[in-house]
């Protein structure tokens, strides 16, 4: 073989400077083989009342990749080294392990450790406490490891009333609801996915006050008539103000299910944390315009226009509850549904108040005058928390 | 029910609910947890490898490098999973060349093979002379079964880097694996006179030399050079494994115990406990020699894998499963279905093996088609391939005998005469030549 021969090897003027380099470069291709398990953690988190508890079982490899732990350096750990680094090993977890109850983060409270063993693996166990809101769905954010090791994974269980759901977690799959399996279980009995996404709806409108809050602040001069001065007046028949009120909440609802559905059926992405800055904004602004005439004319182009701000809104919640991909058309028309019930709910509820109200002067300057103060001081206090200029207000 | 039992249950069913927690919890056979007597029990093993958080290209490709070379010496996919997370800023369609490789290695390592070879192929194309892109692809070619663009890779190889990492190469990717080649000889004479310097292209040298020498009859090479390769590199767990496959295969047992026993002798957690490889052989070993620890070990055997279904990862376990329905199941029906499955990912020698095994077993030569068409394609000379093929070879025409004097159209029904077929070979030597 005349290959073998070393001085043509580094006789060639451009190779011969590649290969002294290949000699340290090289990276031996060995035929694939079966070796150790990958890294991978155990996760239950239950919720009982406020108190929730979260069990996770990682090897002891791995939670010593967490933190220095092997002082010694002799590669084995011992009892002692896991507790002494129990502190910044607590630390960690409860920076990358988040439980939330009801969409409010839960407190950390304590942990306890102990050791326990999965397929003949050593695995630390890290008992980990929490306090929790009493009501609503569990859900966990696991991001322990992903950063370091992309074949991490973690088999997570969520409990809570009398649910359980369980998933792979990934670097890009690392949320885990109970929720859609509420909606799941209950199908079982009897009740359907429709049904369970339609209580989710009416939940979400009738909890979430900003989107309430804005709706309010565009059906409040529905009643009222604006003259060329820019000055309201009172709407002189009940047939017409209906009609405003059903052409804005029409609208609101045409704008919103569009963006709503784009979104979950995956034909726009899910924009960014601006978003709920810019739903603040909508609520500041169309509370301006009460006050003095700043948008276009007439009130349901406005509501259309920003009902696709706010569908935004609606589908991050949606995605909250574990919404995405797979069969969403029933959950989809479910939910929506449940947020016009829960807006046809408050319709229902102030439109005889506010037919009643719009001829007394009071209700020009106190009610849509001084509310839409209120919900532009709101509105202004939301979106500045929304951008982290202001902190969450006490209670 | 007993009243005593009766009475415990009311006793649970006030403090937690009788009959609530039973086996179908999945977590409950998980329930059980200790904690240890004294601060100093050592409760489990470090892997430290401690790297700054790496802020230029440079630093990800040298440590990137690191880890993989770790991985391959330890056998843990951590490293891999480190070295995918460290890359993964630097990973694109634009990604420089040595990043893809890197990226093409942790494929391989996947089993990915048509995705490794995508990365590599878009590395040749702009640098037709990097020997790593060559190298590996060589070695994604031989996986896939394409044992003539591997050995042309390796060619490529000869001038861009050690002549004994290309002749390794070039032997490594051999059809004809049943005669000393020219090649073989003189990666006979480097490796005894001028083995590569450093130590992984060492170790990796003496082992490519290692396996083609056994399939070459040259059985003391063989061991000298595993023993060299195992002296190098003494916790390589996929080389452990390789040796005792060796061992097995030359009918050693009892020097394949008494490795087993030294590997896990100075360690507190016995290091074949943790590699799945290693578990196999040892299993296999047990029950060769009778010793009842095989069932433990075939009982963390399939854990693990219900633990890499669970991961959606089954499909790198599926030669090893196959094997495993074969030599410690026995359910050659199972060993078919999964060595076939495994047959349209790997396409080595181990994998062809595998599918002719479970085949001549179950007496379905019909089955095994496709690996034999492999071996005429590729024109593939294996002493042992070739053995087990001249086998099915008879087998199919003792059936088809069976079928024409019985005169029975469904050939499925037909229990065909069994022929004994170490009897067969030993009066005529199977005739098949590819």
């Amino acid at each position: 073989m005349a290959t073998l021969s070393p001085t043509l090897r580094w006789c060639h003027p451009r190779t011969g400077l590649l290969a002294l380099l290949a000699v340290t470069l090289l990276i031996m291709p060995i035929p694939p083989a079966l070796g150790h398990s990958a890294s991978t953690a155990y996760v239950t988190a239950a919720a009982d009342g406020r108190a929730a508890s979260l069990r996770l079982d990682l090897s002891v490899t791995d939670s010593a990749s967490l933190v220095p732990m092997d002082i010694n350096r002799d590669r084995q750990i011992t009892w002692g080294e896991l507790l002494d680094a129990q502190p910044a090993l607590a630390a960690v977890l409860a920076s990358n392990l988040q439980l939330s109850r009801g969409g409010k983060g839960c407190t950390y409270m304590s942990e306890s450790l102990a050791m326990t063993e999965h397929n003949g693996e050593p695995y630390v166990r890290f008992n980990l406490a929490y306090a929790c809101a009493a009501r609503g769905a569990l859900s966990l954010d696991y991001r322990l490891l992903f950063a370091r090791d992309a074949s991490h994974r973690a088999l997570a269980q969520i409990r809570a009333d009398g649910d359980t759901t369980a998933a792979l977690l990934s670097p890009t799959h690392n949320h885990l609801n109970n929720h859609l399996n509420t909606a799941g279980n209950s199908a079982a009995n009897g009740r359907s996915t429709l049904v369970n996404f339609w209580r989710e709806g009416v939940a979400h409108i009738l909890a979430g006050y900003d989107h309430l809050l804005f709706l309010l602040t565009l059906l409040l001069p529905c009643v009222l008539l604006r003259t060329k001065g820019g000055r309201w007046q009172p709407s002189p028949g009940i047939a017409p103000a209906v009609r405003q009120i059903v052409a804005v909440v029409t609208a609101f609802t045409l704008g919103h299910s569009i963006t709503l559905a784009l979104v979950i059926l995956g034909y726009i992405p899910q924009p960014g944390p601006w978003i709920e800055t810019a739903i603040a904004l909508s609520i500041v602004l169309a509370a301006l315009n009460n006050l003095t005439p700043l948008l276009p004319q007439p009130g349901w182009l406005l509501a259309a226009a920003l009902g696709l701000l706010h569908g935004f809104g609606f589908a991050g919640a949606l995605r909250d509850i574990g919404l995405e991909g797979g069969q969403l058309l029933l959950p989809l028309l479910g939910f929506n549904l449940g947020v016009e019930s829960g807006q046809l709910l408050v319709v229902a509820i102030v439109l005889p108040l506010l037919l009643g109200l719009r001829r007394y002067p009071f209700y020009r300057t106190g009610v849509v005058a001084g509310g839409s103060c209120c919900a532009a001081v709101l509105g202004a206090i939301w979106m500045l928390q929304t951008l982290g200029i202001l902190g969450p207000l006490a209670p | 029910m007993p009243p005593l039992v009766a009475l415990l249950c009311l006793l649970q069913l006030l403090l937690v609910g009788c009959g609530e927690r039973t086996g179908s919890d999945p977590g409950s056979q998980l329930n059980g947890s200790w904690i240890p007597d004294s601060r100093a029990q050592v409760v489990g093993r470090a892997n430290p490898l401690e790297l700054q958080p790496a802020t230029t290209l440079q630093q990800a490709l040298v440590q990137a490098r690191t880890l993989i070379q770790r991985g391959q010496l330890s056998a843990d996919p951590r490293y891999y999973g480190r070295a995918e997370a460290l890359l993964a800023p630097w990973y694109s369609d634009r990604a420089n060349p040595q990043v893809r490789v890197l990226m093409a290695t942790i494929l391989q390592r996947r089993h990915q093979f048509p995705a490794a070879l995508s990365e590599l192929q878009q590395v040749l194309a702009a640098q037709p002379d990097n020997p790593q892109a060559l190298l590996s692809q060589a070695f994604v070619y031989r996986a896939s079964g394409q044992l003539d663009q591997a050995s042309s890779s390796c060619r490529r190889l000869r001038r861009l880097t050690q002549a004994v990492i290309a002749l390794a190469c070039e032997v490594a990717t051999e059809s004809d694996m049943s005669t000393p080649s020219r090649a073989f000889k003189a990666l006979h004479y480097m490796l005894d006179h001028s083995p590569p310097e450093d130590l992984m292209s060492n170790q990796w040298a003496q082992r490519m030399g290692a396996v083609a020498a056994q399939s070459r009859g040259q059985l003391l090479a063989a061991e000298r050079w595993f023993l060299r390769a195992l002296d190098l590199t003494p916790d390589a767990p996929d080389l452990q494994a390789q040796w005792l496959d060796f061992l097995l295969d030359e009918a050693r047992l009892d020097d394949a115990e008494r490795f087993l026993q030294n590997i896990d002798a100075p360690a507190t957690t016995a290091p074949t406990l943790q590699h799945d490889g290693l578990l196999l052989r040892r299993a296999i070993v047990g029950r060769r020699l009778g010793l009842e620890q095989w069932r433990a070990d075939l009982q963390i055997l399939r854990q693990r894998q219900a633990l890499l279904a669970m991961r959606g990862e089954a499909d790198l376990h599926l030669r090893e499963q196959a094997r495993q329905a074969l030599e410690l199941e026995d359910d050659p029906a199972r060993a078919l279905t999964l060595a076939l499955d495994n047959w349209q990912l790997q396409r080595e020698v181990a994998d062809a093996t595998l599918v002719l095994q479970a085949a001549l077993q179950l007496q379905q030569p019909g089955a095994a088609t496709g690996v034999i068409d492999w071996l005429r394609q590729q024109q593939v000379r294996h002493p042992r391939l070739q053995q087990l093929a001249g086998r099915l070879q008879q087998q199919q025409l003792s059936l088809q005998h069976a079928n024409v004097e019985t005169k029975i159209v469904a050939s499925e029904i037909v229990q065909p005469p069994i022929v004994e077929p170490h009897i067969v070979e030993r009066e005529e030597r199977p005739t098949w030549q590819l």
